[in-house]
């Protein structure tokens, strides 16, 4: 019998995925693991294998289609295997209105003749848009384009449910923004547009708070310039930072959980996402059990795996599973922001840049180093309290690393 | 006043009723005099009407069906009792080209007013010749009239209706459905054809059924409600003709399809109750493909347990429900393709 | 039902029945009727043999080749040739054609388009006529094709065990369609079929008006008076093809020609002549005064209005 390619789960998150090439033709002869797609998923790209050698075939989707976990991508048939029948998918939703049956009990139905009703309706950014048609109807009666709705559907197709959903979402009056000519217009990397669709869903979602606190860092520039000289590869403050905080996780489950229907979603794992800049946009890949790594063991992981995500060559384990995240604008001078939860998660810390301030001590003013730590969380799962006390033994670590012993 | 009798005695209480009121009419098929019967349905009758109008008849189908088609002609009413649907097909010229077509051909003059009751459907294991569902075949032959009741109170009342009918009505019992008790008053009414029931009200699909798989939908729904789905359960009742718009103004409210028959699934009856959703305004209500779960396209088999592969059971209609509603895709389930 | 007191009436009968199919097969050859038309030539005294012996009250059905029939019965030529012609005012509006022309009202259960078709609705006739206790007897036509459908066993079983006051007429024109009695059967006469049912059945000469009506009578009065069914068995010919299509591959114009020499007219017109019943040769001015009526009535007929399409949707049901 053929086998199969389908859109492999590549994470415990991941619904869909679009096809970025085929690095095969349709018929080509291919070895077991050799590549042969090239897909993005909303968190990087990467490729999938052959799973049997023989001939590839059915080649399914071309550049830009997208497809839920799942799909048939294409077949892989030996010498002597067919190919099943394919399932065929939904028919033309675009079906033009028919009347229903008159006396004569004859439908007025369309004669050959008549131009034939297009399989899909091509929206303008040239995405296939698949709605049933009673989400067709209700958009058109709203006022809202069909493309704008997202569907919870197989293939993205959007249901009745999706379109009411909006109606709830968008305001009672829309004001026709004003026409700006545009320099140019430049199409959001698939990165961009999932991450877009995530913070925003984060941001509407997910109650956030925000505590803020400038953390001493004396003792954390003193180790930084320390090991700067013992350690190769040396140390970055990230680095650090992903030390401190992942035991400090360990005494605050709250911090490490989810919120999930109503349940706090406890951990064991602290898995510590870092936020790393691509030239696509933000990725935030993934440390598993942190907490469990020794700092010879974490520094070069981590920097391992910055690499390999600018490169966008992460395997999907990578980027699944997190249950805290740091980011870091540091070293982009930022003195101190508030970041956006990477829902699931309860919480994300984000670190400014080191700042000498003036502290008034023994009746004088003295230089301080510090760097401004911002901890937002979800008010669903932690309060005030428990992140002020994160923050309080995140302090205490970052200013006396003995205790880690 | 109601009280519980069993759908078999909802049939022939029918029966002697109209008899009683009603001189022209008389019962005539295999086995309906002495013996009561092959499932019992005449029992008592010969012995209260004689032999005269509850008529034992040789094996020849087309001989006493054509021959009630005459006395219908002439004015009487008479009842042909098929005892296995399956053997139908022998009286298949007096049913399609005489008493169908007749008044028409006739330029409207006669009318053929024969009822023609026959027991259908499987799960007996009867086996392939014994245990089909054809209706069918009948409701695409214009000037008949298919009923196939569901419950013994539809089954008394309709069964009178189909006897004021001045048409030919083919009327569908099923073997499994003669036991099945149910609340019946004793003084005669009827239920009128062409109408639909809807036997349990939801918001989330509906399911269109009649028969004995009326019971499977009402089962599937009891399911479906445990896990949050409220189905709304429609009862056919007629067949031809077919409630069309009942079937519309359910799927107004639900947006979702489910057809539940017992026939093989490929031109079953299902097919027309879906075509006349989809080409109507209906489908512009649609949230969903239409289902149907029905037969698979195969004789019933002897062996119990691939008897009940290839029929539809409360199982398959709620599986069907729950890939109706699944999100992913590809995830429609082989429920009879 | 036609009054059949006075003998000139059935000579003029069967003469109105010859020449109502010729002008139909003439209609036909001109293109002037539409679909096809199966013709009683050479078979009318049969019918009218038949008919004659009937009682008002009593019924019969007919056969695709059905005019005949419906003439000696008694319908309106007017009428008939309307709904040759599909007019509205035809007998069934324009909706049966030739081979469904019926006045159930007046007791012509009408022709059949399926061979054999008609047999067991008049074994309904019968029971009913029986049920009630009326005095009245049906009487079912059909050839030699329909003795060898099913239904002409079961019909006559039936008939039979239930002493049903039915008449069984097979019109043995020698052929169904193209194939011959004597491929068609094993056996010589379709009337010993009879005593295997356990009714009287006997054979008569078709062509012999005489012979057949009091055949006939013999037979009706036994079912009237509930002695049951009797098969009939009419020798007959017809010398027209099965159907306007017909190119008679399957016979010879000698056996045609030599059938006509026992042409029933001209027997029956002799027979009259002899009985001083009519005058010598008077049949042919009768024959012409009865072509000039079927003329007549194709012409007028011909002026009648078409049907309203919406009424082709009607009468589907009572």
């Amino acid at each position: 019998m053929a086998t199969e390619l389908k859109v492999p789960t590549l994470g415990m998150d991941m619904e869909e995925a679009t096809i970025v090439r085929w690095l095969v033709e349709e018929g080509a002869e291919v070895k077991k693991g050799e590549p042969v797609l090239e897909i993005d998923t909303d968190k990087t790209s990467f490729e999938i294998e052959a799973p049997a050698d023989g001939a590839i075939q059915a080649l399914r989707g071309e550049e830009g289609d997208t497809l839920p976990v799942g799909a048939t991508l294409a077949y892989v048939t030996a010498p002597g295997e067919e190919i099943p029948e394919s399932p065929e998918e939904s028919p033309a939703e675009e079906a033009q209105p028919k009347a229903s049956g008159d006396a004569t009990g004859v439908g007025r139905q369309k004669s050959s003749e008549d131009q034939a009703v297009p399989a899909s309706e091509d929206s303008e950014d040239g995405r296939k848009v698949r709605a049933s048609p009673a989400a067709r109807r209700a958009a058109a009666e709203m006022g809202v384009p069909i493309e704008n709705v997202s569907g919870s559907g197989p293939y993205g197709r959007v249901y009745l449910s999706d379109v009411l959903e909006m109606e709830t979402e968008a305001p009672a009056e829309e004001a026709e923004p004003a026409h700006i000519d545009a320099a140019r217009r430049e199409p959001l990397s698939r990165i961009r547009r999932l991450g877009a669709e995530r913070t925003a869903r984060s941001f509407s979602e997910v109650p956030h708070f925000y505590l803020t606190r400038d953390m001493e860092a004396d003792r954390l520039v003193e180790l930084l310039e320390r090991l700067e000289s013992r350690m190769d590869p040396a140390p970055s403050m990230t680095e650090l930072l992903v030390l401190a905080v992942s035991r400090t996780l360990r005494d605050h489950p709250r911090l490490n959980g989810r919120y999930a229907g109503g349940e706090l979603e406890v951990h064991d794992d602290v898995n510590v996402r870092v936020a790393v800049a691509t030239d696509e946009g933000l990725v935030v890949p993934v440390i598993a059990k942190a907490d469990t790594l020794s700092l010879r063991e974490l520094v070069p992981k981590v920097k391992d795996l910055v690499r390999r995500t600018r490169e966008h060559e992460l395997s999907p384990q990578e980027l699944s599973g997190g249950t805290f995240t740091i980011s870091n604008l540091g070293m982009m001078e930022i003195d101190s922001f508030d970041a956006i939860i990477n829902t699931p998660e309860a919480a994300i810390l984000a670190i400014g840049r080191i700042r000498t301030v003036p502290e008034w001590r023994e009746g004088g003013w003295v230089p301080r180093r510090v760097i401004s730590a911002t901890l937002s969380v979800d008010h669903r799962v932690a309060d005030g309290a428990d992140g002020a006390r994160f923050l309080a033994d995140l302090q205490s670590v970052l200013s006396d690393w003995e205790l880690l012993l | 006043m109601p009280r519980e009798i069993t759908y078999r005695e909802a049939v022939r209480e029918a029966m002697v009723q109209a008899m009683r009121e009603d001189d022209s009419v008389f019962l005539m098929g295999e086995d309906v005099g002495v013996y009561g019967g092959a499932f019992g349905v005449s029992r008592g009758m010969v012995e209260e009407f004689g032999e005269d109008r509850v008529v034992d008849s040789p094996l020849s189908e087309a001989g006493f069906v054509g021959l009630c088609v005459g006395a219908a002609l002439m004015g009487m009413r008479p009842i042909a009792e098929i005892q296995f649907s399956d053997f139908i097909t022998h009286s298949m010229d007096q049913l399609v080209n005489q008493a169908a077509k007749l008044r028409y051909m006739f330029g409207g003059a006669g009318r053929v007013p024969i009822v023609v009751r026959t027991p259908g459907g499987a799960g007996t294991g009867a086996a392939a010749q014994h245990s089909q569902s054809l209706e069918a075949w009948f409701i695409h032959v214009p000037g008949l009239k298919v009923v196939m009741p569901s419950t013994p109170y539809d089954a008394k009342g309709l069964l009178r209706a189909a006897l004021d009918d001045p048409n030919p009505v083919i009327f569908y019992e099923h073997k499994l459905l003669y036991n099945r008790k149910g609340d019946v008053p004793e003084e005669p009414y009827r239920v009128p054809l062409g109408e639909a029931a809807v036997s349990r009200k939801g918001e989330d699909v509906t399911l269109v059924a009649t028969g004995l798989v009326h019971r499977y939908a009402l089962e599937a729904a009891d399911s479906l409600a445990d896990e949050g789905i409220e189905a709304e359960v429609l009862d056919l009742r007629t067949l031809s003709p077919m409630d069309h718009e009942a079937v519309a103004r359910s799927i107004r409210k639900t947006g979702k399809l489910v057809v539940v028959e017992e026939d093989v699934k490929t031109a079953g009856w299902g097919a027309e109750v879906v075509a006349r959703i989809v080409e109507g305004e209906s489908f512009y209500a649609l949230d969903r493909a239409p289902a149907r779960v029905a037969g698979a396209d195969v004789p019933i088999p002897y062996n119990k347990n691939l008897e009940a592969y290839v029929r539809p059971s409360p199982e398959k209609v709620v599986e069907a429900v729950r890939s109706l509603l699944d999100t992913r895709v590809g995830i429609y389930s082989e429920v009879y393709s | 039902m036609k009054d059949y007191d006075d003998r000139r009436k059935l000579l003029e009968t069967m003469l109105e029945i010859r020449a109502f199919d010729e002008k139909v097969d003439e209609l036909y050859a001109e293109g002037a009727l539409h679909g096809t038309a199966h013709f009683y030539v050479g078979q009318e005294a049969v019918a009218v043999g038949v008919i004659s012996a009937l009682q008002e009250g009593d019924v019969i059905t007919g056969t695709h080749r059905g005019h005949g029939h419906a003439i000696a019965f008694g319908l309106d030529l007017d009428r008939m040739a309307a709904e040759l012609l599909g007019k509205a005012s035809g007998y069934c509006h324009g909706k049966g054609g030739s081979m469904h022309i019926a006045d159930v009202g007046a007791g012509m259960l009408g022709a059949n388009g399926i061979v054999g078709g008609s047999m067991g609705i008049a074994c309904g006739a019968a029971w009913a006529f029986k049920q009630r206790k009326e005095n009245r007897v049906a009487v079912c036509f059909f050839g030699d094709g329909a003795v060898q459908e099913g239904i002409f066993n079961e019909a006559l079983n039936l008939a039979a065990i239930w002493k049903l006051p039915v008449v069984f007429v097979c019109e043995n024109n020698q052929y169904a369609m193209s194939l011959s009695v004597k491929r068609g059967f094993a056996t010589e006469r379709i009337s010993d079929r009879a005593s295997g049912y356990g009714m009287p059945g006997k054979t008569v000469d078709g062509m012999e008006l005489d012979e057949v009506r009091d055949a006939a009578s013999e037979a009706v009065d036994l079912a009237r008076n509930g002695g049951g069914p009797t098969l009939i068995e009419a020798v007959t010919y017809r010398y027209l093809g099965h159907s306007k299509s017909d190119a008679n591959l399957y016979r010879t114009r000698d056996e045609i020609s030599g059938w006509r020499e026992h042409d029933p007219i001209v027997r029956f017109a002799s027979a009259l002549e002899r009985d001083g019943v009519v005058e010598k040769d008077e049949w042919r001015s009768i024959e012409q005064s009865v072509k000039e009526r079927i003329e007549d009535a194709f012409e007028r007929a011909a002026r009648e209005p078409e049907p309203e399409p919406e009424t082709a949707l009607e009468d589907v049901y009572a």
